[in-house]
């Protein structure tokens, strides 16, 4: 019996959850020599990035949300690393993958999860004044550092345009930006400090989510701007051009950018019109609107088409059901098990402070079952803090 | 007709069983078939665990012998044992009645594995 090849381009969660779940249950044929799963990245460690969102507060350690990705990952599994591991083109007409070290891997089942990154490019003037906890844990440290030594003044969240990936993060910072300066740096609202959000869209979230979102604002008194769409930065004069010509003033500015799909993949001429990887949002396989479809090829997570919302909750759920139809395509059991769109989005109230518990909810819909009323509560708070801690053991491992 | 007593919660009391009846919402929101699925084979792998546990009087047999004091002494002050000492420790009853349950466990290993 031939060897088969599942290839996965991808170490973060996604290509972790996947490579663990597919190699135990096919732990014999791996031994046997009849399978062999191979992830490819350039990095050799993994960064919870939902985390980042904590750090500046010190809710979270940098130790907490890194952990080497070999540890997490099934010793049945083969892991290349640096540049051997970093993909420069990927052909689906060959099956195969070539990466700057030279390499090229062919594939049988080829899984492409290579995440986003931030389009600097977007906004004129955004290099020059780029802080933010979107990038990597050094760029989130270095706005750690930028606010605790911050001694007062006007802060503006921007989130430049869409798609961005974790689309309740700027939010989530915002409220917990608001209790960190009133209750740590003892700012007085109103006088020493103002805090502005900037969104491109009319809500955040689904409705149910907008709606507490809008009133926790409110209620802090943080300007809330929607369908702000910027055109320029002008880091010299610490202003931000809208396209209506409005013309606002910060003294910090914290941008959350539009975001790409990896290099690799625009390189290989794999995107569709809309500069992301097209699949079917059911089966999660590639394929750009009938035009060109490979059904031994899925899609998954933060690269997939805009019409999936980029979650983490989301990942995880369309990585479960990769993994299963991965499993069901090299048994040859004829099923497809479809994604119900699963994602969802931790709503943050407030933070834990000297004051008052912290207020949390894990927001949760599909496809066609949409989110419903919900309150935020002291043990969803406790909850979501937990999550994060048992992230690498539980969720990371296939485990639940 | 008789009256009957209407029990009004307090605002803390509502509070905290909307607490509770929110976690359920999110706790349900959160279940699907895969989840369901990976809880139901992580929880197959520990009952596997306890059946082995509770299915046999090794760990009984263990309870005891880690509670020896003779181990404990042993845990302080390691004593260290070449190959001349095991061949002495072998002549005492007691180290030649655990080798041979451990050979018998090792016996068994073999046999179930092959059986897999």
């Amino acid at each position: 019996m031939s060897k088969k090849k599942v290839l996965i381009l991808g170490g973060g969660a996604v290509g972790a959850i996947v490579a663990n779940k597919v190699s135990r249950e096919m732990r014999r044929e791996i031994a046997r020599g009849e399978l062999d799963i191979t992830i490819l990245d350039k990095n050799a460690t993994s960064y919870n990035q939902g985390g980042y969102t904590f750090i500046p507060f010190g809710l979270l350690t940098p130790e907490d949300i890194t952990r080497p990705r070999r540890s997490l990952i099934s010793p049945r599994v083969n892991c290349v690393f640096g540049r051997d591991g970093e993909v420069t083109m990927v052909n689906l007409d060959q099956r195969e993958v070539k990466t700057v070290g030279g390499e090229t891997y062919a594939y049988d089942y080829l899984l492409i999860a290579t995440g986003c990154q931030c389009d600097l490019d977007a906004l004129p003037g955004l290099k020059e004044d780029f802080n933010t906890f979107y990038t990597n844990l050094d760029d989130t440290l270095k706005l750690k550092e930028r606010l605790e030594n911050m001694p007062k003044g006007r802060i503006v969240i921007l989130t430049t345009g869409m798609p961005v990936p974790c689309p309740g993060a700027p939010g989530k910072f915002a409220a917990l930006l608001d209790d960190y300066v009133k209750s740590v740096k003892g700012w007085k609202p109103g006088t020493d400090s103002t805090i502005t959000f900037l969104w491109p869209l009319p809500l955040v979230g689904p409705p149910e989510y907008n709606k507490l979102f809008t009133r926790n604002l409110k209620e802090r008194g943080i300007e809330d701007r929607r369908e702000f769409k910027p055109t320029e930065i002008n880091p010299s004069s610490r202003q931000i051009v809208s396209a209506a010509g409005e013309i606002i003033d910060y003294d910090l500015l914290i941008t959350i950018p539009v975001h790409k799909p990896a290099q690799a993949m625009v390189d290989s001429g794999i995107t569709d019109e809309k500069g992301w990887l097209p699949s079917d949002k059911y089966s999660l396989r590639y394929n750009n609107k009938g035009a060109e479809s490979y059904r031994e090829v899925y899609v998954v997570g933060d690269t997939g088409p805009v019409d999936i919302l980029k979650t983490g909750i989301g990942a995880h759920y369309q990585a479960s059901v990769t993994a299963q139809n991965l499993i069901n395509d090299l048994h040859g059991t004829p099923v497809t098990v479809p994604y119900r769109g699963e994602t969802g989005c931790p709503f943050v109230q407030s933070s834990y402070t000297t004051s008052q518990r912290g207020k949390a909810h894990i927001a949760t819909w599909t496809y066609d079952n949409p989110l419903k009323p919900f309150k935020p509560t002291e043990l969803g708070w406790f909850f979501y803090r937990m999550y994060y801690y048992i992230y690498w053991d539980t969720a990371i491992k296939g485990l639940m | 007709m008789e009256s009957q007593d209407v029990k009004i919660l307090d605002e803390k009391s509502y509070e905290e069983l909307e607490d509770l009846l929110s976690l359920v919402a999110l706790l349900r929101g959160y279940l699907n078939d895969h989840v369901i699925k990976d809880l139901a084979d992580t929880m197959a792998s520990l009952s596997g665990l306890a059946s082995a546990m509770a299915g046999t009087d090794l760990v009984n047999v263990l309870e005891k012998a880690m509670q020896d004091p003779e181990l404990d002494r042993a845990l302080l002050d390691p004593p260290r044992i070449g190959l001349a000492g095991m061949l002495k420790t072998m002549g005492d009853a007691d180290v030649q009645k655990g080798m041979g349950i451990l050979l018998t466990l090792l016996k068994a290993m073999g046999k179930a594995a092959g059986n897999t």
